[in-house]
């Protein structure tokens, strides 16, 4: 209890000026909301507006998954299926299942990867990824690197929305801890998204089957994600999805299926204790490993090999990766058990059983899960994309559309409490409390020569302030002399929606209020989160900016390439063309290759083609007349009329595209 | 830092809270009624678009019917908390108005209780299980005998067979907590 | 700066200079130097009141109380009054950031994060 705290400031809250209620913008937009599953393997944004059917949204070539995976290779980041195209060669400046990492303390990373480390300097702090090249250390946080993640996704939201986006609905594992939430929520900051809420993983895909079931009854959802096991078990009446209990493990993930394979893979190469393999040959092991998972759900055999760990062409069957995985699996059932104790229900009563993520596609996983709950599990929405659809639906109906509304009743899925005398914990609050909830109880001096008070917030389910989560300490000072037991500080913890927490302390004898800074254990400072956030509003000024020039140029590009293309054929037809028009639709072009030469700004390039578009546009049209005419001549009406609406779209598509493919003599 | 203790004045009373009878006996269909309505009332949720201070507002309101809803779901939360409006708290160390003492006679009763099960650790499995069986009679019988004091009014004497209780009870979670 | 009830026997609200000081600065920056700010409680709920701190461009209503401290109006209803008297008003600086505080010697509770308010 003589350690230093953090200072203590006097009272409770601090208050704004607001505006009066009349004068306030409109908080929302309706309909642009959007959600995002934040994976430990691949990651997706979903929307659902105004209460459409959820909807994934790819990228430019069509891929919706986004590999959760970020390349720091060169100076540039790189996010998805190119920085994974790089994990071979670089494995330690590509970070993939990045979330294992958030919200995690050195001590709290027992599994293997390939990066090196740094840890905070002070025991407390965030931990930092060095993923620079040899010898240019570059630190990173785990919170960055999602943060990066979830830019790509909501610059993928803006280009299918037209404009920006009002706010999202971020998923996390039900199991993920305050320290775990609130880096989520950070890393949400960071990436410029105003973070609705924190939706619990099988709460949204509860959402996502319940509403297309009529939402009623009591389900269970199995969700092993990538790097996550949750079970949760839900009783859904009349709009309300009321979490009763959830259980799991956020270290247990579809991940260590393929570590446990990866292992095996590299036991069988001959490497052992005494000739271990490297960092880069463990991670080429589990990538092959992942590969081969993948292959066996669908086949009893696979054939695998792995050059440079000396693996070549090994015969891998199912029933021994189904021996290899079996812990594993044995360690969600028993969590699917425990769930269903603290939920009170039986595994008959229950109406259905969801199954979330990808590794439930492995064979062994859904017998499991069939014979623990007795019936054959609910897979008609994509287990890959469900979690997104529900956290579409639920940003949907925070942006303020007129979906029906549903309320979801979560829960905290681990209790929190305070370390007492002998570090043993005194809970607050228990675990699968439905949320938001606020607990307060009093602590009393043990002698009066104690003026400050040592307050240790942990969370989890031991006995001992040790065997639980350390999430944050501070010092409560200025406490008057009194004898034993009369000094009264009653500590209040409220929990959020979100299931984080906020704790404030107040003495009473005195009267005197203190409110303290909690500062998180494994977490970024408030500085910190401000000051990244600042500097990604920098970058992001710079990544639009650069973004708006280069679609500009390609725009530019197109439209001056088509009208060269049709100057080049009809151009010397002055029927179509008079002398002082092809000059001043000329002298355009000319100036327009000056810009794609020089122009550092959007505007100017864009000004260029808009003007190429004015010029040619009688052009253009005389052109088209000319081409319809000509291609009536002979031709049924029915292809007349295809050759009309195929014209018509390309005019709407870009009023002046000159398409040159029409014309034909 | 000593043990806790909770702050006696101002008790919410979660009967009203979600407009119930305040008796130990409850409409268990009723409660879950209106705690579902309400919380369809004041979630978070619901006020996304509001000011910040009706926000905060909503996440207490919540946060009221949600502790509300916890408390009377539980037939031992339920009367522990009907001691409490009637003025004692078992969180308390207090001799006025925190858990009045179990007694002598239970105390004794307790170290006979852990010899026993020292023992029955002893002869195996079943013998906890028929120990664990009696143990959880006793605490139900209590309980019982807490409530019927309440119903008839006599709040000091219900407080103390609900502290009896919380000794068996804690007991039971030792035996359990050992069996795994 | 206690805020004691003065010797009229009139309610008082203490402003701080400093907090004068930003309210003037904020009033200027929202383009509205002559307007006011209206401190009350709002009522209600299960868990009972809460603090109304806002800009006011309307004139006063013929009951209410008017402060002013350093060239700032403060407007407060007669039924916020009640339960105002002798609040100081402070401005503060802080790790968490930075607002107005309110020390009001008449509530009795406090939620945790001293949001909402009984007396």
């Amino acid at each position: 209890m003589s350690t230093q705290g953090p200072s203590i400031h006097d009272t409770g809250a601090l208050f704004q000026i607001a505006e009066p209620e009349e004068r306030r913008a409109p908080a929302r937009a309706p309909g642009r909301g959007i959600g995002i599953d934040l994976g430990t393997t691949n990651s997706l944004v979903a929307l659902a507006p105004h209460g459409d059917d959820p909807k994934v949204l790819a990228d430019g070539e069509g891929r919706a998954l986004l590999p959760s995976v970020v390349s720091y290779v060169g100076d540039r980041v790189i996010v998805g299926d190119a920085a994974q195209a790089q994990q071979e060669e670089a494995p330690g400046q590509v970070v993939s299942s990045v979330k294992r990492f958030m919200g995690r303390g050195l001590s709290d990373v027992d599994f293997t990867h390939p990066y090196h480390l740094v840890a905070p300097s002070q025991g407390a702090g965030v931990l930092r990824l060095d993923v620079g090249a040899e010898g240019e250390p570059h630190l990173v946080t785990p919170v960055e690197v999602s943060a990066e993640i979830l830019r790509v996704l909501r610059l993928r939201a803006e280009d299918a929305l037209g404009g920006p986006i009002d706010g999202a609905v971020i998923t996390v594992p039900a199991y993920f801890d305050d320290a775990q939430r609130q880096a989520t929520r950070d890393a949400g900051r960071i990436a410029g998204l105003n973070v609705y809420r924190l939706l619990a993983e099988p709460t949204a895909a509860a959402l996502a089957y319940g509403l297309d079931r009529g939402g009623q009854g009591l389900f269970a959802v199995y969700d092993l994600g990538g790097g996550t096991f949750d079970v949760s078990v839900l009783r859904l009446h009349d709009g309300v999805f009321q979490v009763l209990a959830t259980g799991g493990d956020s270290a247990l993930g579809g991940d260590d299926l393929d570590r446990a394979l990866a292992a095996h893979l590299l036991g069988r190469a001959g490497f052992d204790e005494t000739r271990p393999p490297t960092r880069h040959q463990r991670e080429l092991a589990r990538i092959a490993a992942r590969a081969a998972k993948e292959a066996l759900s669908e086949q009893g055999e696979v054939r695998v090999s792995v050059a440079a760990c000396g693996i070549d062409d090994l015969a891998v069957t199912r029933a021994t990766f189904e021996e290899l995985i079996e812990p594993l699996v044995q360690r969600t059932i028993r969590a699917c058990r425990a769930a269903l104790r603290d939920a009170g229900v039986r595994a008959r009563e229950l109406d259905g059983v969801v199954l979330v993520g990808g590794s439930t596609r492995v064979p062994r996983v859904r017998a499991a899960v069939e014979e623990t709950f007795g019936r054959p599990p609910l897979t008609d929405i994509d287990p890959d994309k469900v979690v997104a659809y529900g956290a579409a639906i639920q940003a949907d109906i925070l942006s303020g559309s007129a979906r029906e509304g549903v309320t979801l009743l979560d829960v905290v899925p681990l209790s929190l409490g305070i370390e007492t005398m002998g570090g043993i914990v005194e809970k607050l609050i228990p675990r699968n409390a439905t949320i938001p909830i606020a607990a307060r109880q009093v602590f009393t001096n043990y002698s009066e020569q104690q003026t400050g008070m040592q307050i240790h917030v942990v969370q989890g389910e031991r006995e001992l302030a040790s065997d639980c989560r350390s999430l944050a300490r501070f010092e409560l000072r200025g406490i008057p002399r009194l004898p034993p037991s009369m000094a009264r500080v009653e500590i209040t913890f409220q929990l959020d929606a979100d299931a984080l927490l906020t704790v404030t302390a107040r003495e009473l004898m005195t009267g005197v209020r203190q409110s303290v800074e909690v500062k998180p254990t494994y977490g970024l400072s408030e500085e910190e989160v401000d000051r990244l956030v600042m500097e990604s509003y920098d970058h992001a000024s710079d990544d639009y900016a650069a973004r708006n020039l280069a679609e500009a140029r390609v725009e530019l590009g197109r439209v001056a390439l088509a009208v060269r293309t049709a100057l080049a054929e009809v151009g010397h037809l002055t029927a179509i063309l008079p002398a002082e028009e092809r000059a001043s639709i000329e002298a355009a072009l000319v100036s327009a290759d000056a810009l794609m030469r020089e122009a550092s700004e959007a505007e100017a390039v864009n000004a260029a083609r808009v003007e190429i578009e004015r010029r040619s546009e009688p052009f253009a049209r005389r052109r088209m007349e000319r081409a319809l005419l000509a291609g009536m001549e002979g031709k049924s009406l029915h292809e007349i009329e295809s050759v009309l609406a195929a014209e018509e779209e390309h005019l709407d598509e870009r009023r002046g595209g000159h398409s040159a493919e029409v014309i034909d003599g | 830092m000593n043990e806790p203790r909770k702050q006696g004045a101002g008790e919410v009373d979660y009967f009203a809270c979600l407009d119930l009878p305040r008796r130990h006996a409850i409409d268990r269909a009723a409660l879950e009624r209106r705690y579902l309505e309400l919380s369809r009332e004041v979630h978070p949720d619901r006020f996304a678009g509001a000011s910040s201070g009706e926000q905060r507002a909503a996440v207490e309101r919540a946060s009221l019917v949600n502790a509300a809803y916890r408390a009377l779901r539980d037939p031992v939360r339920r009367a522990e908390h009907l001691v409490k409006l009637g003025g004692i708290d078992l969180d308390l160390t207090d001799p006025e108005r925190g858990a009045p003492d179990p007694g002598k006679a239970f105390l004794i009763e307790m170290i006979e209780l852990r010899e026993a099960l020292e023992e029955a650790q002893g002869a195996g499995a079943a013998a906890v299980g028929r120990l664990r069986g009696a143990i959880e009679a006793r605490a139900e019988e209590t309980l019982d005998a807490g409530i019927d004091a309440i119903d008839g009014g006599e709040v000091r004497e219900a407080a103390r067979h609900l502290v009896i209780h919380r000794y068996l009870q804690r007991f039971l979670d030792e035996i359990d907590g050992e069996a795994h | 700066m206690s805020a004691a009830r003065d010797l009229r026997g009139m309610p008082t609200i203490t402003i701080t200079g400093r907090a004068a000081k930003v309210m003037r600065d904020q009033l200027q920056r929202r383009g509205t130097p002559n307007a006011r700010i209206r401190f009350g409680i709002r009522g209600g709920g299960c868990t009972g009141y809460a603090y109304l701190f806002e800009f006011e461009d309307r004139e006063p209503r013929a009951n209410d109380h008017v402060f002013t401290k350093d060239g700032v109006t403060l407007i407060v209803d007669p039924k916020s009054m009640l339960m105002l008297d002798g609040t100081e008003i402070d401005f503060e600086t802080g790790i968490r950031g930075h607002g107005f505080r309110f020390k009001n010697p008449n509530v009795q509770d406090s939620c945790g994060c001293g949001e909402s308010i009984s007396f």
